[in-house]
Formats: structure tokens, C-alpha cells, sequence
């Protein structure tokens, strides 16, 4: 799932920059409450650290400035390839599972 | 929520994160959890697991982004030791010094010409040297040489510098015992981290 956390958080971020807790609502938003064992942040440090977001600061509604995250053009890159992987892992997995699927329904 | 963010500071420290990337963290954090605060948020649907183990997930915030230094004692004290080699250094530079001027052979002795006498009568009288130089152990007496004073004084040069090499010798004792000490605890510190 740790791949897959990542994808997410280029995802939201690749629409419209975002702050850390920010994209904890957007995860929320889309059905993704959990976001597990040590958060978004140790995510986000690490695709910072390996050049998939670039980031910046800038005051969020008049409140404090914030660390806004943004997909950098590698991130964007990673993002395309990784959800092409993603969908073709579902595909197979809904291929293998479709059987059973059918059984439940009967 | 302050205390989190206070826990989490405290295991920076002690990884030895920066202080600019762990003023930053804390900041971000701590706008992030009040900002939730207000929305009614618990921190645990913020922080996921990680909210009930403050310096785990501090720890593996820092070590993702790749500021947690390698050797953080030597991170933070990677001054100190070279100052502390050079004067391990010479303590025992002081300490050795001290010993080759205690043990050392060489001496210097000016000798104290003889005051020689001939009688009338005949026949050569040798006097002893004055009282003063009687006393010194290490006092020659040698035949005496034209054109220069009758006396000299006599000084054992390994004698005169003794004091002065149990100095070394203790001062250097010192410095050695005192970097010992010093190093055992550097050591200590290196095998805890």
C-alpha cells in the first residue's frame, strides 16, 4: 500500500497545490479516512527528499504561511507510470477474482 | 496537541535533526493540528497510528526526509574532538617530556677551577674549592687554566631542571588522566546512538 499512498498524494497534489493536512481532507474527501501507521508526513518528507514535489511557501486564507506541495515534472511522470501499473494490477486481480464474485452472487 | 509536537521536537533533538528542518516540521505540524483542532478532527485521524507514538513517528518523519545525520554524535560534536585530539596530544607530549627529564643521563657540570698555591718553600698546594660549591655533589675539581678566574660556579644541569620535569610530569599525568576520561565518554556516547 505504501506505493499506492504515494500515487494518491501525487494525485491530489497534481490537481492543485496542497498543504500537509490539506490533502488529509482530500484523502478523506475520496473515501480514504486511514491513511495509516505514520501519516501522511514521513510520505511527503520522502517524495521531497526524492524530487517528486517541489515545494513552496504561502499564507493559506490569511492564516499562517504553509508548506504547499506541488507535483514536481518527475512526480508527474512517476504518477502517469504508476497509475498505468495500477490499473493493469486491477485488471489482473479483477480477472482472477471475478469467479468468486460470480459464486457470492448466486 | 502541543505536547505531540513537543515530544516529537524532543526526538529531533536527540536524532540530531537540524534545527532549521526541525523548526519547520514542528511549525508545519503544529498549524496542521490546530487547523484539524478546529474542524473538530482528533489528532488520530490526522496522524493515523502515529499519533499515539510521538517519537516514532517523528523519527521516521525526519529519517524519510533525509535529515537525519548518519553519526548524530559526531554530528553535533564534530568540533570538540578535534580540539580534544590536539590537546590529548599534548598531554602526552607534556608527560613524555617530563619523563626524559627525569631519566635522562645527560648533565652539564662547569667545572670550579682549583685554586693552586705554591708555597716559597717549593712544591704545589691544591686548595679546596670554597665551602659553598663543597656542598653540591656534582662539584669537579680540575686543574686550572690560564686566563680564567680562579672559581666558577658549578651547576648540575640534571639537577636544576628536576623540579622541573616532575612539573611536566604531573601536569602531563593530568592532561592524560583527564583525556581518558573525556574519550571513554565520547566512546560511550557514540555506542548509545
Amino acid at each position: 500500500m505504501r506505493g499506492v499512498l504515494d500515487l494518491c498524494l501525487l494525485s491530489v497534489i497534481d490537481e492543485e497545490p496542497a498543504y500537509g493536512y490539506e490533502m488529509t481532507k482530500r484523502l478523506r474527501e475520496r473515501g480514504l479516512p486511514v491513511v495509516g501507521e505514520g501519516s501522511i508526513y514521513p510520505l511527503l518528507g520522502r517524495l521531497e527528499k526524492d524530487g517528486l514535489v517541489e515545494t513552496y511557501r504561502a499564507a493559506s486564507n490569511g492564516g499562517p504561511p504553509r508548506k504547499y506541495y506541488r507535483a514536481s515534472a518527475r512526480g508527474r511522470s512517476e504518477l502517469a507510470e504508476g497509475v498505468s501499473e495500477w490499473q493493469a494490477t486491477r485488471d489482473s486481480v479483477d480477472a482472477v477474482l471475478r469467479p468468486v464474485e460470480a459464486e457470492v452472487a448466486e | 496537541m502541543s505536547d505531540f509536537v513537543d515530544r516529537c521536537r524532543e526526538e529531533w533533538k536527540r536524532l540530531g535533526v537540524p534545527d532549521e528542518a526541525a523548526n519547520e516540521m514542528a511549525a508545519d505540524l503544529e498549524t496542521d493540528l490546530q487547523e484539524a483542532q478546529g474542524e473538530g478532527v482528533s489528532i488520530e485521524e490526522v496522524l493515523g497510528r502515529g499519533a499515539f507514538d510521538p517519537a516514532g513517528f517523528a523519527a521516521a518523519w525526519a529519517s524519510e526526509r533525509g535529515v537525519v545525520p548518519t553519526d548524530p554524535v559526531a554530528g553535533r560534536t564534530r568540533k570538540v574532538p578535534v580540539g580534544a585530539a590536539l590537546l590529548t596530544l599534548a598531554a602526552v607530549v607534556v608527560f613524555l617530556l617530563g619523563l626524559a627529564v627525569l631519566s635522562g643521563r645527560a648533565s652539564t657540570h662547569v667545572a670550579l677551577q682549583s685554586q693552586v698555591v705554591r708555597p716559597a718553600g717549593g712544591g704545589t698546594v691544591v686548595l679546596p674549592p670554597p665551602r659553598l660549591f663543597r656542598l653540591r655533589p656534582r662539584l669537579r675539581v680540575v686543574p686550572r687554566v690560564a686566563g680564567i678566574p680562579p672559581t666558577v660556579a658549578v651547576v648540575s644541569v640534571r639537577r636544576a631542571v628536576r623540579p622541573f620535569g616532575w612539573l611536566l610530569l604531573l601536569l602531563g599525568a593530568a592532561g592524560v588522566v583527564t583525556a581518558v576520561v573525556y574519550w571513554s565518554r565520547q566512546f560511550a556516547a557514540l555506542r548509545r546512538a
